[in-house]
């Protein structure tokens, strides 16, 4: 399934309008928000349809499952929006990540949990709001927020003091070399966490040094709790980066000379199905080698080709995230 | 003291909702405790131990209170149990930690709830260690989920 996917729900008690952008989507934040509403509210029309006195308006079928039966409930929907309670266990499970990777709905996931078998985006992980004063119309509200440079923004960012010791990144190979190559020649220490997973021991090791991270904001769902709870114990320490992807970073720069990108890059919802690419950074990379093959700019995740790192092509991509 | 087991719990009731809809007794709704519980997380008034006047919802019977809230009520009712807290939002914490000053309380998590910067007195029984404040939390926690 492709693109933004549209739902209005409602009952004489409450009412939800939100967005769906990708094929995972999760709902958490503090009780009495709204979410037992909502996921029951499309828990009743799934069962009764009109005759549940619910009224729906959705771009696809929304369905529910909560039941011990859930693998073989999922088999039986394409091309529809499936909510899962935080009653489900099995969310966080390897059996799940491999149930609906590879599948073409979208899910949404009502749990505090991290799960760590699935790479979904911090853009993607909402609490349920209030629209203005009123106390019947709901929306989902983004949890985290990043600023013009992709900096993850909150109370503990460190906006005054831009001073770096160590560059971290997630990205052991092409990003990892990059970044090395950009700064070989200044004080900063440039170095690879080998993966999302390590950032936080990385950090938690490194406390009191001037720290910057760079990591796929589109798999990094699952360490975010974690990293921005660290950052309140440790404020002034760190600036977490989150773009999409290193490869994003390179195709949003413009040092790749071809006028299919930003139209992808303005909504790439659109161009990416949620069968094939289970994450965003995939779709990215597969797109950055493919229009770049045979070319001098041609990418490849192993190795960096030099091409990006010449100064006035760096430059450009390190401007993105204001380095 | 609060005693916390982080991580997969077999033993603990995952499904709170569920357990709660279930074995809850009319009495469990009217009882103090319950009646400030409701009224600080749920922003509900309990008129009677089946109605609830919610100020989103209109009146309630207790099976549509905030799954947070229910989780409460069991841990301060059932102490036969252990649950999953995961099911609180961070607005329960407080309500948690104020269950655990007088009785030993054990609750199961599978994340990072917030119970704010301290002092106060938890036991992650993973490690067995006692931690005082955010930090010594966090320093426990934060690999276990």
């Amino acid at each position: 399934m492709k693109g933004i996917q549209k739902i209005h729900i409602e009952n004489t008690k409450a009412s939800f309008d939100f967005e769906l952008h990708r094929n995972i989507t999760v709902v958490r934040g503090n009780s009495a928000s709204g979410k037992s509403t909502l996921y029951n509210m499309v828990d009743d029309y799934s069962r009764r349809a009109e005759q549940s006195g619910i009224k729906i308006s959705s771009t696809r079928p929304c369905h529910t499952i909560l039941g011990l039966d859930w693998e073989s409930e999922i088999k039986q929907y394409q091309n529809s929006i499936i909510f899962f309670d935080e009653g489900a266990k099995y969310l966080s499970s390897k059996a799940f990540s491999r149930a609906i990777q590879q599948t073409d709905n979208y899910y949404v996931l009502f749990t505090r949990e991290n799960l760590f078998e699935l790479p979904y985006s911090i853009n993607e992980i909402y609490e349920v709001a209030m629209v203005g004063r009123s106390r019947k119309k709901h929306c989902l509200k983004h949890v985290y927020e990043l600023d013009q440079h992709y900096w993850l923004k909150n109370r503990f960012s460190r906006a005054d003091n831009k001073t770096i010791d160590i560059l971290i990144t997630e990205d052991s190979k092409s990003g990892y070399e990059f970044f090395r190559a950009c700064f070989d020649q200044s004080k900063i220490n440039c170095e690879s966490a080998g993966s999302k997973t390590s950032i936080y021991e990385w950090l938690d090791k490194h406390v009191g040094e001037n720290i910057f991270v760079i990591a796929d904001g589109a798999a990094f769902g699952p360490e975010i709790d974690g990293i921005t709870k660290w950052q309140a114990e440790h404020p002034e320490c760190s600036i977490i980066c989150l773009s999409e992807s290193f490869e994003w970073l390179l195709l949003k720069s413009g040092v790749i000379p071809n006028d299919s990108i930003n139209e992808m890059l303005q909504h790439p919802e659109d161009f990416i199905e949620s069968k094939e690419f289970s994450s965003w950074e995939r779709f990215f990379t597969k797109y950055l080698e493919d229009i770049s093959k045979g070319k001098p700019y041609e990418y490849t995740k192993k190795k960096i080709n030099p091409y990006y790192t010449a100064k006035a092509n760096s430059e450009k991509v390190l401007g993105l995230i204001a380095l | 003291m609060l005693s916390i087991y982080y991580g997969d719990m077999p033993e603990a009731i995952y499904d709170t909702a569920t357990y709660f809809k279930n074995v809850y007794k009319p009495s469990w709704i009217t009882s103090p405790l319950s009646v400030e519980m409701i009224k600080d997380v749920d922003k509900s008034k309990v008129l009677g131990a089946n109605v609830i006047d919610s100020p989103y919802l209109g009146m309630i019977t207790p099976l549509e209170l905030s799954g947070g809230v229910k989780t409460l009520i069991l841990i301060d009712k059932d102490r036969s149990h252990i649950f999953n807290a995961s099911t609180c939002g961070d607005n329960c914490a407080k309500w948690i930690l104020k269950m655990a000053e007088n009785r030993k309380v054990v609750i199961n998590l599978r994340h990072l709830m917030d119970f704010g910067k301290g002092p106060f007195n938890i036991m992650v029984l993973n490690s067995g260690k006692k931690v005082h404040n955010s930090l010594e939390l966090l320093d426990e926690a934060a690999y276990l989920v």
